[in-house]
């Protein structure tokens, strides 16, 4: 086995209400769809990317910077469709 | 430990495991599980979040389809936090390795994560823990059932500790499961005492409040000969009761020698010794122990337990089973005994529950076609054996005539149908309202049989209600004034050699049957766990002493002096009788 690289990278929320329900619930739907381990860094909090809870708990208001990271065969991958789908997010009246 | 005082209702002691039941009739889920139920304790959790899910995802897909995908978030939020990974490793955990029980754990995890999101410094975030709510919620519905099936569906040996157990209940309780009751209010004569005593089974009530104080799966011990009731018993305690468990066996060996031994005084007077059951498997225990007949078969429990009314069949197949358990013995069924409010046809009103409104014969009278249904599945037992129908709480006499006319109506309808039954089952009547014993000379004239009820004769006499702890110690088998209305009763049915029985608890209670013998009783309806030891004072006694006895008792004027007396007058003929009753 050789070194495992940790591709992370990272996104400051836009959305006026911050990163609530809606975002994490499809983030997470996303996150399934990969193998590799998924993590959400939040200053010193870390959370289980596939984790509706913990992500919840990171609080994550408009302003924020959080980073995503992973490891794994298709990290690559993850992060970057995760990432997108971020920036892609709007906020909706709720 | 904590020790608690009740009233005892049942004898024999038991030691077990609690099973909770809160006022409403909910289960209260208990804390911690057995080490060798982990297993099937976390599969159990994970069916709960498959229902679960799988009831969140239909609420998004309709709301979805209904009001567009974006009203549907929420449930799909609600179905990403039900598979949540690291929600199900912590609650997996707790339930390994703190052996909490799914329903604890859920809650425990679950209010952690609402309390967490609450302080966080963002109101539209804290809202949303009213979304972890929601889901303990569901997840605790799911894991916990209806209730009621809940107490049908016990796997394993419990005591059954509740505010009170409704008649419905304990029809739905699954007996095998069932090793005693502890129950917060009720009295001596309360539903409760009548299931536990046909069960054979200790029972303590009238607790008061503590059930907070319990959580399911808890060591508890019932003393249903004390009314002690003991939680979280220390070591000491436990082997103290153990062995106090094991002289009761060996006492009831014992008294199993009598089973062969005729029910008759020492100087030779033969008394009939007859089995109360409430349900047809108890049948084979009165058999067992050679009872003379079934003296009250209630048949309350075909009305209870069940969403709906019984028809023929159900009356049919419960009374064949027991006519034929007894093999030719007679067997007395005593139509419908309950309150309107007991009936799943009607909302029931306040007035329903009362002990002075619409019930018993009134009910059946004023709802002739379910009365029919019942009459007519009696008298098709009947063609299996000696059937016999006893009316309740009947207070004038056009009742008990009203209802032999709509016997007679049965009797020619079932003559147009094919159908097997017995024109010829004798009728009498519940002697349990005063008014029916002031008028029994005219009774007598008309019914074949009487049997004195003395649990509601009791309450209708001293004006008490039975089921009110408040005025528990009102109540008495020892009143002076029950002793002269049985006195009165008896030589009432004398007149015309009607035949006359005694079937309420007190006939169960080895002190009054000096007193019962005395008073010119020849036949007692017992429940089957009393039956050896009521034969045992029966062969221990002459006629002659019952009748001093009687005559003392008779002049007493108050119940605790007339208690203490035939205790004492018990104790002269059977030095070493405990009576627990």
């Amino acid at each position: 086995m050789g070194e495992v690289s940790v591709v992370t990278r990272s996104y400051t929320v836009r959305p006026a209400n911050g990163l609530h329900l809606r975002p994490w619930s499809q983030f997470v739907k996303l996150a399934h769809g990969y193998k590799c381990r998924i993590e959400v860094v939040k200053d010193s909090a870390r959370s289980d990317g596939r984790s509706m809870l913990s992500l919840l708990t990171l609080a994550a208001k408009c302003g924020d910077t959080i980073s995503i990271e992973a490891d794994g065969d298709d990290a690559e991958n993850a992060v970057n469709a995760l990432i997108a789908y971020l920036e892609a997010y709007e906020d909706i009246d709720e | 430990m904590q020790k608690l005082q009740g009233i005892a209702v049942s004898p024999g002691v038991a030691i077990g495991e609690a099973f909770v039941l809160d006022n409403e009739g909910f289960r209260i889920p208990r804390r911690f599980v057995a080490r060798d139920a982990v297993d099937s304790e976390v599969e159990r959790l994970g069916r709960a979040f498959d229902e679960t899910r799988a009831q969140a995802e239909r609420h998004r897909d309709t709301v979805s389809r209904e009001l567009g995908s974006q009203y549907a978030a929420i449930f799909e939020a609600h179905v990403q936090m039900l598979s949540d990974p690291q929600l199900r490793q912590e609650l997996d955990d707790s339930i390994r390795t703190r052996h909490y029980s799914p329903e604890y754990a859920v809650s425990r995890v679950l209010r952690r994560y609402a309390k967490v999101f609450q302080s966080l410094d963002s109101s539209f975030l804290a809202e949303r823990s009213n979304d972890i709510v929601d889901i303990e919620r569901r997840l605790l519905q799911v894991l916990l059932g209806k209730p009621r099936e809940e107490i049908s569906n016990l796997t394993s040996p419990v005591l059954i500790l509740a505010y009170n157990l409704t008649p419905s209940e304990t029809a739905a309780l699954d007996r095998r499961f069932v090793m005693g009751f502890v129950t917060e209010i009720g009295g001596a004569a309360s539903h409760t005492a009548i299931v536990a005593e046909g069960m054979e089974i200790p029972a303590v009530v009238g607790i008061g409040p503590f059930l907070n104080d319990v959580s399911g799966g808890d060591l508890v011990i019932v003393d249903g000969n004390t009314g002690t009731v003991i939680l979280q018993p220390d070591e000491e305690t436990i082997a103290r009761y153990r062995f106090e468990a094991e002289q009761d066996k060996s006492r009831h060996a014992r008294l199993e020698a009598l089973r062969d031994l005729p029910s008759q005084t020492i100087d030779g007077v033969r008394i009939e010794l007859m089995g109360n059951i409430e349900f047809p498997n108890e049948a084979p225990h009165c058999l067992e122990r050679a009872v003379d007949g079934i003296g009250l078969y209630r048949t309350e429990f075909l009305y209870l337990g069940s969403d709906s009314v019984p028809d023929e069949e159900d009356h049919y197949r419960a009374y064949a089973e027991v006519v034929q358990a007894m093999q030719g013995r007679p067997v007395v069924i005593r139509t419908l005994d309950l309150g309107a409010d007991k009936l799943v046809t009607r909302n029931p009103t306040p007035e329903d529950a009362s002990p002075l409104g619409l019930r018993s014969i009134r009910l059946s009278l004023r709802n002739i076609s379910l009365f029919k249904t019942q009459l007519r599945a009696i008298l098709r037992a009947g063609a299996l054996g000696d059937v016999q129908i006893m009316f309740p709480l009947v207070s004038a006499l056009h009742e008990f005539r009203q209802a032999k006319m709509i016997v007679a109506d049965v009797i020619d309808d079932l003559l147009e149908s094919n159908l097997p039954f017995s024109r010829n089952v004798k009728l009498g009547m519940m002697v349990e309202v005063p008014s029916a014993v002031i008028m029994l000379d005219q009774f007598v004239e008309e019914v074949d049989f009487l049997s004195i009820g003395t649990n509601d004769l009791i309450q209708y006499t001293l004006a008490v209600d039975r089921g009110n702890k408040d005025v528990a110690d009102l109540y008495s088998s020892s009143d002076p004034a029950l002793l002269r209305l049985i006195d009165m009763t008896v030589r009432a049915a004398a007149l015309k050699q009607t035949p006359v029985s005694l079937c309420g608890q007190m006939s169960g209670s080895t002190t009054y049957t000096m007193l019962l013998l005395g008073l010119g009783l020849r036949s007692l309806s017992v429940p089957p766990s009393a039956v050896y030891e009521i034969k045992r004072v029966i062969r221990s006694v002459t006629i002659e002493q019952c009748r001093a006895v009687a005559a003392r008792a008779l002049v007493m004027e108050n119940a605790r002096n007339i208690r203490n007396f035939l205790k004492e007058e018990l104790k002269k003929v059977l030095p070493e009788m405990n009576d627990y009753r």
